[in-house]
């Protein structure tokens, strides 16, 4: 695979293979969360979370809802200071990352201006904080022939369906060529079918070369095949508060196909990361 | 399909005549529904009314006959044409001067709840204050020209605007806020990309009725202000001579001003939120 480097700092261009001394895209140092109720009674979203994410890497979090998960994608963007520890993007904090337009966020709604069309979407992130801007390696017109859909550039958000609207919303964080990738639920939105297909999609889209070098990904999801079919490792999360409870390396190679998610290795991995979980139910929800 | 869509959006025929793409066809099947039903209601009134005043004795210095009315527009369209203007362009400079204001206090309120906190009694104790109350004030204040008459009808029209901008200018997405905080874009950035276009539904609703209310602004300024002329005047003038044919033909005026007003506002609406739901969803 050719992999074209960006002019940007340490780290960027190494892949999952990366020297030991180069810096984690993302560090998490014992981060903890505290939300305030309204009844004054304390509420913690995390507790005490240590992660490493290596250059190139893409890392699932996956959980039970409420354990935290995003909250953790929250803090490790900068959009939410955490009450304790420290979060640092290659070597650098949150606020230094979004300030360098290194971070990208895609949510489950893809939250486009309905007054743009796609075109002019996809062009949103370079008409802000413009100093930050770097030549990039794609044109606005190849990116979005990488997402397919050249053929809608004119076309408003609402006249597209809900996969589609997230292609834009893809390639809209693309275009600015940020190191890491903070997805929270991207397809938790979409019908079965549609959802399955942007799982490669996204696989595709992240092994281009055209689209810049390969980006550090933390995805935030609660489907365990999804996080099984995307990921180099996935990190499971124990009920509120949130902590880490296991990571689970997949050792399924690449590139992968829809066809993998019948083979016996990656239903293991699938059933291995479903009996970690179990535990995190609720009683209630076991008895089901 | 986007054209399709566009063109669905944009249902009356006035906005495709803006457009340049005006048809004889489009029309027959979208206007007439539309004004076809009002007008014939507005003869049947129009008839009801003139048979009434024919077969009673009411005075003619109570009610005119609608053909009375008719015939004095008629005969006297220059000078009616001429008030109506002026009229008319205190009514949109008030509403332009008046929204102008409340955009500007708006936008610096939606961004802090301390100065909104410390303006917004302000704004609502000149709004609660009638109007008609301070008007001489302002003839006082500004002299009998054209000052004081836009001064009190943008006052009168400040409110809704100011009100309603505040409420649009912070009705945003929130994961598109949080997109574009996390690449650092600065405040008037996001005001430009995200809170103004948010802000334009709401505005718009806000212009429908702050056109209206410029045009009372502008009566009332004109019966306080006579020797200026505009329609207020005419109003004013004629009630006290008991000319109750030209005095309702001044209201017809006024009620042909208050109709373009708002279509006017209706076109821009159409025209700038064609992206928005309630475009959208409006069946035609």
């Amino acid at each position: 695979m050719v992999q074209v480097s960006t002019p940007r700092g340490p780290g960027s261009s190494s892949g999952p293979s990366a020297p030991a001394s180069s810096p984690p895209a993302l560090r998490l140092q014992t981060v903890s969360v505290r939300y305030s109720g309204a009844s004054g009674a304390e509420l913690t979203a995390l507790e005490r979370v240590s992660l490493d994410v290596a250059p190139g890497e893409f890392l699932s979090v996956v959980g039970p809802s409420g354990c935290g998960k995003t909250s953790l994608l929250r803090v490790a963007g900068g959009l939410l200071p955490p009450s304790e520890g420290t979060v640092e993007l290659a070597g650098e904090s949150p606020a230094e990352a979004q300030r360098t337009k290194r971070l990208g966020l895609v949510f489950q709604e893809p939250a486009l201006l309905p007054w743009r069309d796609v075109r002019s979407n996809v062009q949103l992130p370079l008409e802000v904080n413009r100093s930050a801007n770097t030549r990039l390696p794609i044109s606005v017109e190849g990116l979005l022939n990488l997402v397919g859909l050249s053929d809608f550039a004119a076309y408003r958000p609402h006249e597209l369906s809900g996969g589609m609207q997230q292609r834009v919303a893809l390639a809209r964080v693309l275009v600015f060529s940020p190191q890491i990738l903070l997805m929270d639920e991207p397809f938790g939105a979409l019908d079965e079918i549609t959802r399955e297909q942007m799982r490669y999609e996204l696989l595709r889209v992240w092994n281009s070369p055209i689209a810049g070098a390969r980006k550090t990904i933390l995805f935030v999801t609660h489907s365990v095949a999804e996080a099984v079919a995307l990921s180099d490792r996935v990190a499971i999360m124990s009920r509120s508060p949130g902590r880490i409870k296991a990571i689970v390396p997949i050792e399924l190679a690449r590139p992968r196909t829809p066809e993998d998610e019948r083979t016996s290795a990656f239903l293991d991995h699938v059933d291995r990361i479903r009996i970690l979980l179990r535990d995190e139910l609720s009683p209630a929800q076991t008895q089901q | 399909m986007s054209e399709q869509a566009r063109s669905r959006a944009l249902g009356l025929p006035a906005t495709a005549w803006v457009l340049g793409r005006f048809s004889w066809s489009t029309t027959g099947r979208v206007v007439l529904p539309y004004l076809l039903p009002p007008l014939i209601a507005a003869v049947f009134a129009g008839i009801a009314w003139e048979l009434w005043v024919g077969l009673t004795d009411v005075s003619q210095f109570v009610v005119p006959r609608p053909s009375a009315v008719a015939e004095t527009l008629f005969n006297d369209f220059g000078f009616f044409i001429t008030e109506g203007l002026r009229t008319l362009w205190v009514a949109v400079g008030g509403l332009a001067l008046g929204t102008g204001m409340a955009l500007a206090l708006a936008s610096l309120m939606a961004h802090s709840r301390w100065l909104e906190r410390a303006l917004l009694p302000i704004a609502i104790g000149i709004k609660v204050t009638p109007i008609v109350a301070v008007a001489p004030l302002f003839v006082i204040w500004f002299g009998f020209g054209w000052e004081p008459k836009l001064a009190i009808a943008a006052m009168i029209t400040y409110f809704p605007v100011l009100i309603n901008a505040i409420v649009g200018l912070r009705d945003v997405d929130p994961p598109a806020l949080d997109f574009l905080r996390s690449l650092r874009a600065s405040p008037l950035e996001i005001y430009r990309a995200l809170r103004v276009p948010s802000a334009l539904p709401y505005l718009f609703a806000a212009l429908k009725i702050a056109a209206t209310l410029s045009l009372i602004g502008a009566v009332v300024a004109e019966f306080f202000a006579a020797g200026q002329g505009g329609l207020g005047a005419v109003i004013a003038i004629e009630n006290r001579e008991l000319r109750l044919d030209r005095l309702f033909a001044a209201v017809v005026m006024l009620t042909g001003i208050g109709v373009l007003l708002n279509m006017m506002i209706s076109i821009a609406e159409r025209l700038w939120l064609s992206w928005h739901r309630t475009t959208l969803t409006t069946p035609q």
